[in-house]
């Protein structure tokens, strides 16, 4: 699943590591995220979603949207 | 925000990601170890390092989705082998039953006893030590296949 994870970490100048310390998770976890090879559960989506103030299909994309 | 001073850090939580690997060597050593008979101390500590791998990934508190995935992925590889093992060892087992008891028949002597079943199971610690080698070998597949497909590394 495509994201802008890394787009909106930038933004806020903050690393994976301080990402990772925000959301409760690993670094790794950030980065497999970032990448695209896992996708995050629903709690954690919805931790991204409020730690960045945007709704889940702003930040995530399933390709299932027009 | 309340003070909580054992709150788990993301260095904790990275911890793991790390120590699976020691976990992983640690099987591997044990291999040869135990098939030479090794005894002592270091012996017990390899044997620790392994146990401790696996059951950190049975125990998910203390963890990320992303490391209980990984460790998804060595459980369905022990699941598949320990599946497979236990299949060879039914076949096995219905050999024991028919080919004493037709050899039996037709020479009229003495069937042989059950053979090929008991020579599969004979030693559950070397089946164990293989299942931990198996569970190490499919996380570390997973980790290697999502290093493939990264942009940047981990």
């Amino acid at each position: 699943m495509k994201n802008r994870l890394k787009v909106l970490r930038a933004e806020r100048d903050w690393s994976q590591a301080e990402l990772a310390g925000r959301l409760d998770v690993s670094r790794q976890a950030v980065n497999a995220i970032e990448t695209g090879k896992h996708d995050p559960s629903l709690p954690l989506a919805f931790k991204i979603a409020r730690l960045f103030d945007m709704p889940i299909e702003d930040i995530f994309d399933d390709g299932e949207t027009a | 925000m309340p003070y909580r001073p054992y709150a788990m850090t993301e260095t904790d939580r990275s911890y793991a990601y790390k120590y699976v690997w020691f976990s992983a060597a640690c099987s591997v050593v044990l291999l040869p170890l135990y098939l030479f008979g090794a005894q002592g101390l270091p012996y017990g500590w390899v044997f620790g390092g392994t146990v401790g791998g696996l059951l950190a990934s049975a125990v998910t508190g203390r963890t990320d989705d992303y490391y209980r995935s990984l460790c998804a992925v060595g459980h369905r590889w022990v699941a598949c082998a320990l599946s497979l093992y236990i299949l060879a060892g039914w076949f096995l087992y219905l050999t024991d039953v028919g080919s004493p008891a037709g050899r039996g028949m037709l020479s009229a002597g003495i069937s042989p006893g059950p053979t090929g079943a008991a020579a599969l199971f004979f030693d559950g610690q070397l089946a164990a030590i293989m299942l931990a080698i198996i569970y190490h070998a499919g996380y570390g597949f997973q980790w290697l296949r999502d290093r493939a497909w990264s942009e940047d590394g981990a």
